[in-house]
């Protein structure tokens, strides 16, 4: 099974980045703009239905990674069914009149903006992004450091799996005493390991004739004007299903 | 082009600051190399880890700056400002031994446009050069592939690509078989071959005596910091007493070229098969015999 970055790279509308991230951000205002009452469960269905049937991405793959900001999402409205009284010595608890109301909208309003995130996630990777920023004139430092950062992460991620496996090998995590020193004396190797990276990096730039600027080409990209206007009539029947 | 080398160092020396405070390290990286190199060669730089081959190949590029003695391009002493080092990274093209250390963009296409941006090309210019290093390197299929996802002998070609994009006219390898198997070092070296024939002169640092026997028209041999030899793989390969020197071991074909044979390095009649074709046709000729 992949996992989310991978379908960002494999999926079907993979060299269409600038539409699916104008349905996704568009998307992601609306649902935070719109009633969501009227537009948060269209919305969640319709990306689901774009990401999979369209995208090619499993279903499977969608429900995961919508889980984990659910989990958090529900967790975080089950506040919003109580409410706290101080007017005695001891704070009373009692069922909030509004709470039904406030805790459904907060769960359909943010689901409906993850779901157009989790969309943007499952079918635009992280590179095809900054290109669409870049091209989109987003200040170059921020692209940037969004790209080393990235790269970094990776480097940073595969050193450390690594270095753990290595530890993992020599019983390096048998009882909480080792792990905890095993898990104290990775983070230390792990900045000295970065660090030195960073420097044999370095070095690579300047062979290549580096001049301060990180300096790339992207690749071309197709530009659908139907898949552009579907998005466009999508939006505008969530805004009318919403105002009217 | 005023030299017959392409490059040559004399006395160059160089020691890594701090080195000789930390115990079991040598104080000098390299001593006095007087190394030179002919246009259209391909050599190896053989020497066993900590020789200095990583450390002398840093100079050819300039990421090092001497501290004793010269570096001459083309007869000319080296530029170290700015405008100077940028023609110096566009004659020498280093590529590194870890590929990750190299890979720095999130796609190979964009990686490999980074070195023609760096030399003031246009876009387009860029764009045609960036393809034509991809098809070279027979990667035109990973262009959009981000550099992590990539295996460890793809990410080594998408680095060659992002040093040949920049069309150098020297390139120099550091251990570029280095965690590759034996079918993709062989498709490396290749490349180079095919690049070489194209006019491109190579250097490859290495400690694999074969490869650098068979697929080399020169050898330099270095150890503990000091160029011991350079010249004609059987004469320098086929020194048992140097190569022993050096923690290098003589090429099988050369041991057994001396069994049958007889010969030295040292002998006038001394002519060891210098490609693996030759070999075999020598040996089983004595063997028929």
């Amino acid at each position: 099974m992949h996992d989310a970055e991978t379908w960002s790279i494999i999926n079907r509308w993979r060299n269409h980045p600038y539409e699916l991230m104008l349905y996704g951000y568009g998307g992601l205002i609306l649902a935070l703009c719109l009633n969501p009452f009227r537009v948060a469960i269209p919305m969640i269905l319709l990306n689901f239905i774009f990401c999979t049937r369209g995208a090619g991405v499993p279903a499977k793959a969608f429900i995961e990674t919508m889980l984990i900001p659910a989990g958090f999402l529900l967790a975080g409205s089950l506040t919003f069914l109580f409410s706290v009284s101080f007017e005695g010595m001891v704070p009373a608890i009692s069922f909030a009149s509004d709470g039904i109301q406030k805790a459904s909208e907060a769960v359909l309003r943010s689901g409906a903006a993850v779901s157009s995130l989790v969309f943007i996630m499952l079918t635009v990777s992280v590179t095809e992004q900054m290109t669409v920023m870049r091209r989109l004139h987003f200040p170059e430092l921020l692209t940037e450091v969004m790209g080393l950062v990235y790269r970094q992460l990776n480097i940073i991620g595969a050193c450390l799996s690594s270095m753990r496996r290595a530890q993992d090998c020599r019983l390096g995590y048998s009882g909480l005493k080792n792990s905890f020193k095993s898990s104290a004396i990775l983070a230390a190797t792990l900045l000295i390991r970065a660090v030195s990276k960073a420097s044999r990096m370095e070095k690579a730039l300047n062979a290549r004739a580096f001049n301060g600027s990180l300096n790339v080409l992207n690749c071309r990209h197709e530009f659908s004007f139907r898949i552009f206007g579907a998005i466009l009539i999508v939006f505008a029947a969530l805004c009318a299903a919403s105002l009217i | 082009m005023s030299s017959k080398y392409i490059i040559e160092t004399r006395n160059l020396s160089y020691a890594y600051p701090g080195s000789e405070e930390i115990p079991g390290q040598r104080s000098t990286a390299i001593k006095s190399i007087n190394f030179n190199l002919k246009r259209g060669i391909k050599l190896a730089l053989l020497g066993a880890n900590g020789a200095g081959k990583t450390t002398l190949m840093l100079h050819l590029n300039g990421i090092l700056r001497p501290q004793n003695g010269r570096l001459l391009i083309d007869g000319e002493e080296a530029d170290y400002s700015r405008k100077g080092l940028a023609k110096l990274r566009q004659k020498v093209g280093m590529v590194f031994q870890d590929p990750d250390d190299q890979l720095f963009a999130s796609t190979v296409f964009q990686d490999v446009s980074f070195g023609p941006l760096n030399l003031g090309l246009t876009e387009k210019e860029a764009r045609e050069r960036v393809e034509e290093a991809l098809t070279t390197m027979k990667i035109s299929e990973l262009a959009e592939s981000p550099t992590h996802r990539l295996s460890f002998g793809q990410k080594k070609r998408a680095a060659i690509a992002g040093v040949l994009a920049m069309k150098p006219e020297l390139i120099v390898l550091d251990e570029p078989s280095a965690g590759l198997d034996p079918e993709g070092t062989e498709q490396l070296f290749d490349e180079l071959d095919k690049l070489n024939a194209n006019g491109t002169t190579i250097i490859v640092s290495t400690h694999e005596v074969e490869h650098a026997y068979f697929r080399t028209n020169e050898v330099a041999v270095m150890s503990h910091g000091e160029l011991l030899a350079q010249g004609q793989a059987q004469t320098v390969m086929g020194n048992e007493e140097l190569m022993r020197t050096a923690s290098l071991r003589v090429p099988w074909v050369l041991k057994l070229y001396k069994l049958v044979s007889g010969l030295a390095p040292s002998d006038e009649r001394y002519d060891a098969p210098k490609t693996q074709d030759a070999a075999f046709d020598f040996f089983k000729s004595k063997i028929t015999k």
